[in-house]
């Protein structure tokens, strides 16, 4: 965790001092959510809950390139606390390049926006760290100054070093893993103010469930390896999922900068002939600059 | 040889000098239906008598964007002023607009590159920038040469205003039923100030945020 401390101060700083001119936007979130079921639990009784407070902070740059195409550039320093679950506490950095293209002039114009992202995730468990590569290509319009619609299709690669085997011929890689998602999101807002903003999700890849029960060693389990950050005789499990979700939020603008969200997200993950949800309700600070 | 030239020059001159001498002013308040003083709304005087409105377009009228917002929010400017947009940010902007009343874009520009834009239709023209879409400003392009902008305090100075009978009026960017229904007769008469109140319903028009709750840091 402190390597990427380290690594994100000396990157925001030199990024900072390098682009005196440039269009530079700060962006800043905190969060305290709940999540009823971290450890993606089918039995009721297995679920475990936690509070976490969550913080980022990004640099970015937009580089325009003419009137329709613009680079963006940037990265985020990012953490989460668990309140109990101390092993999972974690700070990420990551990098991303975005070229946008405006399809034509003006506010209502529709945008197709290709993204890469790269970024690094250490966790106090370090048999979690893992490295993660992400594609996205997004494609939005806003109707009114009202009404905004945006659709992203993201494909992610998860990279992590595989722990001790648990069981014979099966891999104990279980925080490495694919995943491609598809996501909706619509804002609405009622004046200056208030705005409700919604979207759905669904999500086909591999899934991390972490259970004190062996049963689940069937031969669907693609990894299975020991996850202490859970509790003692946890095992984690990495099987192939899918997972449908809906969010929904309202926020208020604080200032011009700032907006204050109160959210809910409702996931519902489908593997290995199991169940598994999480409701997570959230409250978020966001601020740009 | 020039005295031909110079002659009607002088004429109108003298003629707004007469009409100056006995000017008066008037002090317009405007709020909204609660009674809070309304801001950046345009108030239009408009002479019955249409020798009274012969006026010059006002020279150096400028829209300048700072901190990726366009200053002043609402520039109200006489019809047939050229208006120039300085970019006062260390980034470009690129400054458009679809109004009926001036169709217009700026292409990528920095400093005081972009050339002055003339206005020669009457009407309201909402500026924006291709890049920052919260950017939103408007120009109100009078009829007449006699207006002025509320401030904070919902006051609104209309100065040197020839003796006479007006039609004033008022617009703003959030005004429910249109101009035409704000209208209301006011004399002026010599060296005496004039004073007259508005109470509008209005419904501020929703702007893009900068910053989104559904939030990606990436940006715009």
């Amino acid at each position: 965790m402190h390597r990427v401390l380290t690594l994100a101060i000396g990157t925001l700083t030199s990024a900072a001092m390098g682009i005196a001119h440039a269009d530079m936007s700060v962006s800043a979130m905190a969060a305290g959510r709940y999540n009823d079921n971290v450890g993606n639990a089918a039995e009721s009784d297995e679920r475990i809950a936690d509070e976490v407070l969550a913080a980022r902070i990004g640099l970015y740059d937009l580089v325009v390139l003419d009137g329709a195409d613009t680079l963006s550039a940037g990265g985020d320093l990012s953490g989460e606390w668990f309140d109990h679950l101390t092993g999972l506490r974690n700070a990420s950095l990551d990098a991303s390049l975005a070229l946008r293209h405006k399809w034509a002039l003006g506010l209502m114009a529709p945008w197709t926006r290709a993204t890469f992202s790269v970024g690094r995730t250490d966790s106090d468990a370090g048999y979690r760290d893992a490295t993660w590569y992400r594609a996205a290509l997004a494609t939005g319009k806003r109707f009114t100054p009202a009404f905004n619609m945006l659709l992203e299709y993201n494909f992610e690669h998860r990279s992590a070093s595989p722990g001790e085997e648990v069981q014979p011929w099966v891999s104990a890689d279980v925080f490495s893993g694919n995943s491609q998602a598809l996501a909706l999101s619509i804002e609405y807002a009622f004046g200056n103010h208030i705005s409700l903003n919604a979207s759905a999700l669904w999500r086909r890849g591999d899934v991390v469930v972490s259970s004190d029960e062996y049963y689940y060693s069937y031969a669907e389990a693609r990894a299975i390896e020991e996850d202490p950050a859970l509790g003692e005789e946890y095992y984690a499990y990495r099987f192939l999922g899918t997972t449908y979700g809906g969010r929904v939020g309202l926020s208020a603008a604080l200032t011009a900068h700032s907006a204050l969200s109160l959210s809910y997200q409702l996931l519902s993950t489908h593997a290995a002939g199991n169940n598994y949800r999480n409701s997570i309700p959230e409250l978020r600070w966001d601020y740009r600059y | 040889m020039g005295l031909p030239l110079l002659r009607p020059a002088l004429i109108v001159v003298l003629a707004l000098a007469a009409n100056f001498a006995n000017a008066a002013e008037l002090a317009a308040l405007v709020k909204d239906a609660l009674g809070k003083p309304l801001a950046d709304a345009v108030v239009l005087a408009t002479p019955l008598d249409p020798k009274a409105a012969q006026h010059a377009p006002a020279p150096g009228d400028a829209v300048d964007q700072v901190d990726k917002q366009f200053v002043p929010y609402v520039k109200p400017i006489y019809v047939g002023s050229m208006v120039r947009f300085p970019n006062n940010d260390h980034i470009r902007h690129q400054v458009y607009s679809f109004s009926p009343a001036k169709n217009f874009e700026l292409p990528l520009y920095a400093g005081s590159q972009a050339a002055p834009v003339q206005f020669d239709k009457p009407g309201v023209v909402v500026l924006g920038c291709n890049i920052h879409d919260w950017m939103i400003g408007y120009i109100y392009v009078a009829d007449t040469p006699f207006f002025a902008k509320t401030g904070a305090n919902g006051m609104a100075h209309l100065a040197d205003l020839p003796p006479g009978e007006y039609s004033v009026r008022i617009w703003h960017p959030g005004l429910e039923g249109g101009e035409a229904a704000t209208k209301q007769m006011i004399t002026i008469v010599a060296d005496q100030p004039a004073q007259a109140q508005w109470r509008l319903n209005v419904k501020l028009p929703v702007r893009v945020p900068r910053v989104s709750g559904a939030g990606s840091s990436v940006y715009p």
